[in-house]
């Protein structure tokens, strides 16, 4: 557990890495009221929601150990489809997270995993 | 407004945070044993917490110190990666801004540098769901940052306390809790009540367009985002996946109106 690092190494690295990651999230938010975007740029925009939701979900759930597991075994891939499922009947998100969370645990214990 | 609307609105923000919250804490546990082991101190954890204040890219450093346990620190290269895993957030911030229009620069960059995934997600869900106030928008976007920021902090801040106690805190599944909520707001955004304005029985087949759309566009970003995870290391997927979706998702909109129109 020893740090390869000193301490004001690490402060430093520390706040570099805050405006490099400061910038990407506030840029538009700052300027972008103030800038008249193109409109096929907005127009791609809109669909931004719809691409990263599935970007953010498919690899987290699907991929395992570097490879693609389709099988039943994934427990994960399981219990994002009762969470799809319970968020089609229900609005309430807080209770789909729940129920992909016990699934989860339930598949696991099952396993043995 | 008021001084009692805001503070409402504030705290519907921040109810709106919940399912944030409740992913938060136990992956914010895992995220704070990780950096932990990897030779952080707990004050410095808390530091990457409250002020880089990114799950993913906490994990990757985390990750890249681990390795370079005994050789200089690579400085440069754990930059440019957090750089990389935060540049989707240019998107986010993008999509969010023109409905943040009638707040204040210096307000939008506050709330800006509280912009997660999550935080994104469920704002956006409330958009498309009418479900954000017009007036006191900062104040519900203050208060749905504010509670996802301290539960996160609260999280690392066990996790890096409890690190030592826990074995392999991310093998236990409750990082689950965040892919499990995009699921449910994906679904949320294709189940979103319609407008119900004089005019909506024109713009039904134009928004049944949209939503068929929207899910081709679904279905390119999930496979690409997969795709570009198996072959290209490192953490371009999410953003590549999104970008490319995104433009194609513009090419078959022109495409289709032009279709409807002649």
């Amino acid at each position: 557990m020893a740090a390869p690092l000193s301490s004001l190494d690490a402060w430093i690295l520390i706040a570099i890495m805050t405006v490099v990651s400061f910038l990407p999230r506030a840029v538009f938010l700052l300027f972008a009221p103030d800038l008249a975007l193109p409109e096929p740029v907005k127009r791609a925009l809109r669909y931004v929601p719809a691409a990263v939701f599935p970007a953010l979900i498919m690899p987290a759930v699907l991929i395992t150990d570097g490879r693609i597991d389709f099988s039943a075994d994934n427990a994960r891939l399981a219990a994002a489809a009762v969470a799809a499922l319970v968020a089609v009947r229900r609005g309430n998100t807080f209770i789909v997270v729940l129920a992909g969370m016990v699934t989860l645990h339930a598949m696991k214990t099952l396993h043995g995993a | 407004m008021n001084g009692e609307g805001r503070a409402g609105t504030l705290r519907q923000g921040a109810q709106a945070a919940l399912p944030i919250v409740l992913g938060y804490l136990s992956i914010g546990f895992a995220a704070g044993v990780v950096q932990r082991a990897s030779g952080l101190s707990v004050a410095e954890v808390m530091l990457m917490s409250l002020l880089l204040y990114a799950g993913s890219a906490q994990f990757v450093v985390a990750g890249l110190i681990a390795a370079a346990s005994h050789a200089q620190l690579p400085v440069l290269a754990i930059v440019a990666t957090v750089f990389l895993v935060n540049l989707r957030h240019v998107l986010l911030s993008a999509a969010l801004a023109p409905h943040f229009t009638s707040v204040s620069a210096g307000r939008n960059a506050l709330l800006g540098l509280q912009l997660t995934d999550e935080t994104f997600v469920v704002a956006w869900t409330a958009l498309v769901r009418g479900a954000l106030p017009q007036r006191g928008r900062a104040a519900w976007m203050a208060g749905l940052n504010l509670s996802a920021y301290f539960s996160w902090a609260a999280a690392n801040l066990a996790g890096a306390l409890a690190s030592g106690l826990v074995a392999d805190a991310r093998a236990s599944g409750f990082d689950f809790a965040l892919p499990a909520m995009f699921a449910a707001l994906l679904v949320l955004q294709f189940t979103a009540p319609q407008s119900t304005s004089p005019e909506a029985a024109g713009q039904q087949a134009a928004q049944r367009a949209r939503m068929r759309g929207m899910l081709v566009v679904a279905l390119i970003a999930a496979a690409l985002a997969v795709g570009i995870a198996l072959l290209i290391p490192g953490q371009w997927n999410i953003l590549l996946a999104t970008l490319v979706a995104a433009t194609l998702a513009l090419v078959l909109d022109k495409a289709w109106t032009s279709a409807r129109t002649s």
